[in-house]
């Protein structure tokens, strides 16, 4: 019971200071710190893109299906283009698409759930309803229809991915509205004359923030991939852009027996960017969820 | 209970509705002309305008939507522009291969999940602990079609071994029929066993300090039955609602397993639908999509009462 009780208390300075006491935990988490680290490397590749590629993305400079070698570090593909530069353009597209759908999902789902939960009656009951159905759709064949509907384009795979990612976060955020609107510090601004755009903004989201963090730790690898295999179902980004999912999908794939190493590397990038998102948003998770500290032992 | 399940069966109907006209709208907007797609090169302005007439494409929208329904009332679910054949006789072709790739995936899902959970969960912190969390997170990370494209491209390069494409009737030769879905099955399931690994090992952790299973120490049961009757029983409740919330993962992972292991089933019917523009076929999947998630999320509500008898629904 008062071992509760502290750990509530102690869960409240932890949300404050969301965006920065996690950061330092992370020292206690080797594993976090390692996801850290891949991740700054990365943005890092995908920001000096142009430096570090020895080659362009898209031009056929190569002999096809050429096997790795001291001049191809990664082989060259079967239109005679150089693998390791398109796996290092790669690392622009997927983090660009993942970051960029997140954000707009995230903000789009707190602002929905945050008028859900906050404003309840009819209001709450139209939204939830709405939002029941499209959690009825498979998620990736809502992706592929939206796709489809706007046209494969960077833009439009980001819109996909962000009205995908809407309904579900909504959800959470209003279940965590819901149990923060009746605290009595709500009740106390309330009395104090302060309007609803202030309670939301000054007293309710920031009591959200750990809850926000958490849902983008998972968010983000999700997204990530869910980009990818729209790519690598054709109904993602168009050729010749270089994007770690169409690359393993499509007519390369006929490809892959004789030159492996063009399923092999862009799949690994892929792997490794999502498995640096997950360590990383393990490691936060365990950080700022009291629940799962106490689990923990 | 009977009337409970009727009651939640009602709530479905709004909900599927809803679906059905979200799809129908979203396919509407779709562009390029489905006449145009189905009719190839050789169409003229003449006999596009005849297709669109015979398939009703001229008429308004709400028009075309309300009569669809009716034919769905009649378990007519029109004709497919692309196959030109009733989309019916595709479901009854399709649905038993992606049902049987459902099944071994969720087979999958809990052989991996369940035990490899229970084993890290029972031992907190020790290195069987370490070794299996650690296998989850890159299980987690692998993506579901690079695995299934390492599936059958490494026993290719290292044994010259490929396994046998397209689909056989587990009834006509089920020891092929195996064989050919167990490579698709584990390359959607991996992910979702580790889902499962983490929340067993959680709820395993979570029962261990229970007061009963402390009882059940002192009364001097081995650990045998303990973690059988007391911890499993308990600690499985929330895995039947990951696994319900997860049909919608590997309805998805369905669609690219069966693009690359070629099995002639639903997800790749969906695929062919979408980019062929073909209404009426992706209208039917996502609304039987809808329903099988709608119904296995019931039947996983159902199940939570067999699970634990404190669960009354009135």
């Amino acid at each position: 019971m008062t071992e509760a009780v502290g750990e509530a208390l102690e869960a409240r300075p932890v949300s404050r200071l969301a965006m920065l006491g996690p950061l330092r935990d992370l020292r206690h988490h080797p594993l976090g710190m390692f996801g850290l680290v891949v991740i700054v490397l990365l943005v890092a590749v995908a920001l000096f893109a142009p430096l570090i590629a020895p080659y362009s993305p898209t031009e056929q400079n190569f002999a096809v299906l050429d096997s790795p070698s001291a001049s191809n570090l990664f082989g060259t593909d079967r239109l005679g283009r150089d693998v390791l530069s398109r796996v290092i353009y790669g690392t622009r597209l997927s983090l660009g698409i993942g970051l960029t759908a997140v954000f707009f999902g995230i903000v789009g789902g707190t602002v929905v759930g945050t008028v859900s939960g906050f404003l309840g009656g009819r209001i709450d009951t139209a939204i939830q309803r709405l939002v029941d159905v499209m959690l009825a759709f498979p998620q990736l064949i809502l992706l592929m229809t939206i796709t489809a509907a706007l046209g494969a384009s960077v833009r439009n795979i980001v819109i996909a991915i962000s009205i995908g990612i809407i309904p579900g976060t909504s959800r959470i955020i209003r279940g965590a509205v819901l149990s923060e609107r009746n605290n009595q510090y709500v009740e106390a601004a309330r009395v104090m004359g302060a309007s609803d755009l202030r309670i939301i903004t000054r007293h309710v989201l920031p009591n959200v923030t750990a809850t926000i963090i958490v849902i983008v730790s998972i968010l983000i690898p999700a997204a990530t991939l869910l980009e990818a295999a729209l790519s690598f179902l054709g109904l993602g980004v168009p050729p010749p852009t270089p994007s770690w999912g169409a690359d393993l999908g499509g007519q390369a794939r006929e490809y892959f027996r004789t030159a492996p190493w063009m399923a092999i590397f862009p799949g690994a990038a892929l792997s490794l960017t999502v498995l640096a998102f997950n360590m990383l948003g393990d490691a936060l998770r365990d950080i700022l969820d009291p629940r799962l500290r106490r689990g923990r032992r | 209970m009977i009337q409970y399940i009727l009651r939640r069966l009602l709530l479905f109907v709004p909900v599927i509705i809803g679906v059905s006209i979200l799809t129908f709208v979203l396919m509407r907007i779709v562009p390029g002309d489905v006449a145009a797609i189905a009719l190839g090169q050789n169409a003229t302005p003449e006999t596009l305008e005849e297709f669109r007439e015979a398939n009703g494409l001229n008429r308004p929208l709400p028009i075309q939507y309300l009569d669809w329904l009716a034919g769905l009332a009649h378990g007519d679910f029109g004709d497919s522009y692309f196959h030109h054949s009733a989309i019916r006789d595709e479901l009854a072709h399709r649905l038993p291969v992606t049902g049987e790739l459902m099944i071994m995936s969720v087979v999958i899902t809990l052989l991996l999940g369940i035990p490899a959970g229970v084993i890290a969960g029972v031992r907190p912190n020790t290195w069987s602990d370490y070794v299996t969390r650690t296998t989850a997170v890159f299980g987690l990370s692998i993506p579901n079609f690079w695995l299934g494209t390492l599936l059958i491209l490494l026993p290719a390069i290292w044994f010259n071994w490929t396994p046998p494409f397209g689909r056989v009737s587990f009834f006509d030769e089920p020891g092929k029929n195996l064989v050919q879905f167990i490579l698709p099955s584990l390359a959607i399931g991996i992910s979702s066993a580790a889902g499962v690994m983490r929340l067993v090992r959680s709820s395993v952790l979570e029962v261990l300090r229970q007061d009963y299973v402390r009882t059940a120490w002192s009364k001097g049961l081995p650990e045998r039955t303990i973690i059988w009757r007391h911890v499993l029983k308990n600690g499985l409740i929330p895995v039947a609602t990951l696994v319900g919330l997860q049909v919608g993962t590997l309805l998805g992972g369905a669609v690219i397993a069966e693009q690359i292991f070629a099995l002639p089933g639903m997800g790749l019917f969906t695929l062919q639908s979408i980019l062929g523009r073909d209404y009426l076929a992706v209208q039917a999947i996502v609304v039987l999509a809808a329903v099988a998630y709608a119904v296995v999320n019931l039947m996983v509500d159902v199940v939570y009462v067999w699970f634990d008898p404190r669960i009354r629904y009135a």
